[in-house]
């Protein structure tokens, strides 16, 4: 089982000037679990910002989503994997770098995702067909 | 072979239509191409020929009593994934711009209600003999049937960015609504399942 055959399409972008509150109502209006932050200029990479990062960066400590911008919360760097890799690789990243999710890119361009909730259910799929 | 035999092999064949009909209609919405929607409507109308004959012979004894509604609520639920297939086949053909199929999740939805329809297909037979394998295929379906409705709910909301016509988006939100229903049907079936292996 390779990458390609596992990953979510679905990737949602937020500019890195975004607020908080615009990431949140991104996660909970499309129903997903992160975003990808768009890097703020050249010398700039792309970042996530998940649930746990709105959580322990912003809001437990009192501050104003509305007034915090994404890419002060945003985890970086993005891990990226190539589409062909395989599963196994994918899940060895994860455990050394302690991460839920990796990013699929080619080239330049963020192709997808996979978490660790698509790599469960593609085991499950698998032995069911 | 015996009345039971034909009532299984019968709701065997019905599913497998349904396999054949997502996949129809995914080449159809993926090569734009209407024409091949007839064979859409060509496996419904199959399905509805062997669900009379499944009624049939539940008619004329197949089963015990006691099992027969359940059995037949079982067919109704399987039919009812043909019919909503041809559902979502009638909607996509009355629209007209296509510009809509730009969104990703179009197909991602389709092939996944391909991928429910494959478990059902090729597992069904074994779920009425394997509790524990049907339990692993409930889990699955639950799963696909969440991500099918988190993907509606991503179409929604792209279709707002795109500007059509009244009935085109009449036909876009049934067919999406169409496309998201097939997982919760194939869910239904999955619970009778189960019912239906308790009673065993």
């Amino acid at each position: 089982m390779n990458v390609e055959e596992v990953m979510n399409k679905r990737v949602e972008f937020v500019e890195a000037n975004a607020t908080v509150l615009e990431v949140i109502e991104k996660l909970v209006n499309r129903r997903i679990r992160s975003v990808v932050v768009k890097p703020k200029d050249e010398k700039d990479t792309y970042g996530v910002i998940t649930v746990r990062d709105v959580v322990f960066k912003c809001l437990v400590k009192n501050l104003d989503p509305q007034k915090v911008k994404a890419y002060e919360i945003a985890s970086k760097p993005l891990i990226t994997v190539e589409k062909s890799m395989s599963i196994e690789h994918v899940l060895s990243l994860m455990e050394r770098f302690n991460i839920a999710r990796v990013f699929v890119k080619e080239g330049e361009k963020i192709l997808g995702v996979v978490a660790l909730m698509d790599i469960m259910s593609a085991y499950l799929v698998r032995r069911l067909l | 072979m015996k009345a039971e035999e034909r009532v299984i092999n019968g709701i065997s064949q019905m599913i497998s239509l349904a396999f054949s009909a997502c996949e129809s209609l995914r080449k159809a919405v993926e090569d734009k191409n209407k024409a091949l929607l007839e064979e859409v409507f060509r496996l419904e109308r199959e399905g509805d020929e062997i669900r009379r004959n499944i009624t049939l012979e539940i008619y004329r004894g197949a089963f015990l009593p006691y099992l027969r509604p359940n059995i037949f609520r079982l067919v109704e639920i399987v039919d009812e994934i043909l019919n909503t297939t041809e559902e979502s086949a009638m909607n996509f053909q009355k629209v007209e711009d296509l510009k809509f199929l730009e969104i990703q999740e179009i197909y991602s939805i389709l092939e996944l209600n391909v991928k429910i329809c494959s478990i059902l297909s090729k597992n069904f037979s074994n779920f009425l003999k394997d509790p524990e394998r049907l339990r692993e295929g409930v889990i699955v379906v639950r799963i696909m049937e969440k991500e099918a409705d988190n993907m509606k709910f991503a179409i929604l909301e792209k279709l707002k960015e795109f500007n059509v016509g009244f009935w085109d988006g009449y036909f876009i939100s049934n067919f999406v609504e169409s496309l998201e229903r097939l997982s919760d049907v194939a869910e239904d079936a999955m619970d009778m399942l189960q019912i239906i292996l308790l009673s065993l």
